[in-house]
């Protein structure tokens, strides 16, 4: 079989369509042409790099399924049969949508500025359950926001999820407040608020507020989507004037229900994680405060609060990292045991981790968070999080932290100062934890360098040979023995001094896991030394 | 279940309105529903929202479906066209995604801020990814189509041209052109990659 031949052959055999006769024939020359077996290998490569990167790394979760059928079968069914009773929320919204008049377009931008994050929200996130979608985007009690008795608001949430989590989980941070009491009922939802709205906007319909200015404030792409409104540009100068034409419409009954059902979508994000859309939150949130103002009631402390936990925020974003823990901890002080203070609790350690490095700190508020706080506030990749860094912590205490600040400092540095901290890692703490994890790190360094240049490989393997005499431990000994044949293997490619390396890794301890990876390394490279040979 | 595997009594079942039989298709065809849809929008968020667009319609418009046997095309057109819709609308509102803001860079939050094993070849990974995805998106669209349904989705070479509505022998021309582009664009991506063994 000639090369040409063999570029047809493997068409066909990468199209499924080679009988077997001719993939042994296929198979033979490409035994003997490194040429053709290089483009075989290629193409296979090839196809799985394209295969890998058009899966996604995870599925959605249940909760984002079930969301999603919820939804779709409400659709299909309400167009045809009135009976899906939609949310109030949903029917707020449809009623602006379904107008046709200049006017309807411009409010539509700006009530769509607060449907599509609802929506959004609801797209990324949780639901909860079935029933979910249409409670989450149902208010539960519209009173709290505006309610006489400051503090509900953030206990409002805390008790909608404990409502879906049962009385056995009811924890006794929560202070109870008066307005619950009537979270138990169903939503009322009164109609006349619907025909005062529909007397405003029939009112500005007629010309009586000014459309024009309104208008001249729209951006030019109409029709505007609701789901690329709360991630697109910020709208244009008339932004204020769409909000306040919005505030003219919406009754101060229909604010409250706006408001707690922003409420409820933020804390889902909140608690999801999803700190991607937080500068959205704070467009929604700002927008909210501005409703609270217009309506006078801003000597709510949840407010306050908000105002503390975005200012920490803010902190953050301009790296004030002193001034976002102080911050937070207001927020912390003001509401024990709320979701917020939590939320402040786990901010302040993250950044007394990150940022601040003071592990003292960061332990001690990582430690509040498991025990201060019901247990669902906490979700399972914060408490993954809050895990592992506790443990990394009370396990790498000695000398105050030096070698973890070290190894820290490193994994966030660039290449060339990450290598010098490890190796100092390892020089200066040879008995700490942190040894074998700064071993696979510079390792990685090395074989990741995009250039492959081989000084370093070199450089990295005098060390690590210097670096065994000094340990007495046979495991850091072996390790360190292993990596110095991988880089042989890898970055030399010399690989009969590589099977040589190996089998002094092995020679170190060979009952352990390590010697026998090495042995698989050692008939690995044999097998392909005889193909290659 | 694999979708070329759902029996058409349910499709029919569905047909005639039957909630359960609704929930029972959705149950087994979301996953690769999903599937099928990334690798057309080689995004997570955009496809999460094609993903509820797309059951929307495939609940409200099974009724349309003639053929059941044939569903499995039919919702593969619908989430092709969904797909484009969504692409058309995105590109008419442009946006620059939040990660790549100037305001909102990952790690000025700390929220998520799980310690990555090994930043370095995390973000390989993905600009490695962000490559690939660049190149195939780069294809002419019945090139890409081509090679999408029949490397990666597994759609035999006459279900291909039956989708495309062409002959066997054109799609068999599309997905060797299509590979072709993709080894020249990505080859020498590849030939490293084999020598690092990172693949």
């Amino acid at each position: 079989m000639d090369c040409k031949k063999c570029e047809e052959y493997m068409n066909l055999y990468f199209d499924g369509d080679l009988s077997p006769g001719i993939e042994n024939e296929l198979e033979e020359h490409l035994h003997s042409c490194k040429h053709c077996r290089d483009a075989f290998e290629g193409m296979d490569t090839l196809l799985s790099l394209v295969r890998g990167s058009s899966r996604p790394d995870r599925l959605p979760s249940p909760d984002f399924y079930d969301y999603a059928l919820s939804r779709a079968l409400e659709q299909t069914r309400s167009p045809e049969s009135g009976h899906s009773a939609p949310s109030p929320f949903l029917e707020f919204f449809r009623s602006l949508v379904a107008g046709r008049s200049p006017l309807f377009i411009s409010i539509r931008a700006a009530a769509l500025l607060i449907a599509g994050f609802a929506f959004a929200t609801i797209f990324h996130l949780f639901p909860g359950n079935e029933s979910a979608p249409p409670n989450a985007m149902r208010p539960s009690g519209a009173e709290f926001a505006l309610a006489p008795t400051p503090t509900p608001a953030i206990n409002e949430t805390g008790s909608t999820l404990l409502a879906k989590a049962g009385p056995a989980m009811l924890p006794e941070t929560i202070p109870a407040s008066e307005p619950h009491t009537t979270t138990g009922q169903p939503p009322v939802i009164d109609k006349s608020h619907k025909s005062e709205l529909e007397e405003a906007l029939e009112e500005a319909d007629m010309g009586k507020l000014e459309t024009e200015t309104i208008l001249a404030s729209i951006p030019g792409s109409y029709p505007l989507e609701k789901e690329s409104v709360p991630f697109g540009p910020p709208l244009p100068p008339g932004k204020a004037a769409l909000e306040s034409s919005l505030l003219h419409v919406v009754s101060r009954d229909r604010q409250a229900e706006v408001i707690e059902s922003i409420q409820q979508h933020k804390m889902n994000l909140y608690l999801s994680g999803q700190s991607r859309l937080i500068p959205e939150i704070h467009k929604v949130e700002t927008f909210i405060a501005d409703i609270a103002a217009a309506t006078e009631k801003t000597d709510n402390i949840y407010l306050n609060n908000l105002k503390n936990f975005q200012a920490a925020e803010q902190c953050l974003v301009n790296r004030e990292y002193i001034c976002a823990v102080q911050n937070y901890n207001t927020v912390a002080d003001q509401a024990p045991g709320s979701l917020m203070s939590f939320l402040a609790q786990y901010q302040t350690a993250n950044v007394c981790y990150e940022q601040i490095k003071d592990y003292k700190a960061a332990l001690s508020h990582y430690q509040k968070c498991l025990e201060n706080y019901p247990s669902h506030y906490i979700s399972d990749e914060k408490k993954e999080i809050i895990l592992k860094r506790i443990d990394l912590l009370t396990r790498n205490s000695m000398d105050g932290w030096g070698p973890l600040r070290l190894y820290l400092e490193a994994q966030s540095a660039s290449p060339e100062k990450a290598d010098a901290s490890f190796k100092e890692l390892i020089n200066r703490y040879p008995g700490c934890s942190l040894v074998s994890d700064a071993i696979h790190s510079l390792t990685s360094l090395v074989m990741n360098d995009p250039l492959m240049s081989v000084s370093p490989s070199e450089e990295l393997i005098g060390f690590f040979q210097q670096s065994q005499e000094r340990f007495e431990d046979k495991a850091i000994r072996q390790l360190l023995q292993y990596k110095v044949a991988e880089l042989i293997q890898n970055r030399l490619r010399n690989y009969p001094q590589a099977m040589l390396e190996y089998s002094r890794a092995v020679e170190i301890d060979p009952q352990s896991d390590l010697a026998e990876k090495a042995n698989a390394k050692i008939q690995a490279l044999y097998r392909r030394g005889a193909v290659f040979r | 279940m694999p979708i070329d595997q759902i029996e058409p009594q349910l499709i029919r079942r569905c047909q005639e309105g039957d909630q359960a039989a609704f929930s029972q298709l959705y149950n087994e065809l979301k996953d690769d529903l999903f599937r099928w849809i990334y690798s057309l929008m080689r995004d997570y968020d955009e496809a999460e929202e094609v993903f509820q667009d797309c059951t929307i319609r495939l609940f409200r418009h099974i009724g349309s479906l003639k053929d059941p046997t044939r569903f499995r095309f039919w919702l593969y057109r619908l989430v092709v066209n969904q797909a484009n819709t969504h692409r058309s609308r995105r590109s008419r509102h442009a946006y620059t995604p939040l990660e790549e803001g100037i305001e909102v860079k990952p790690d000025h939050y700390v929220f998520r801020s799980a310690m990555p094993e090994n930043p370095r070849k995390a973000l390989m990974r993905k600009e490695l990814k962000n490559h690939i995805n660049r190149e195939i998106a780069e294809l002419p669209s019945r090139q890409r189509l081509s090679v999408l349904l029949f490397d990666v989705e597994g759609f035999s070479i006459r279900e291909v041209a039956e989708f495309l509505e062409c002959s066997e022998g054109a799609v068999k021309f599309n997905i060797h052109e299509g590979r072709k582009k993709l080894r020249e664009s990505l080859g020498s991506l590849v030939k490293n990659l084999r020598r690092i063994g990172e693949t």
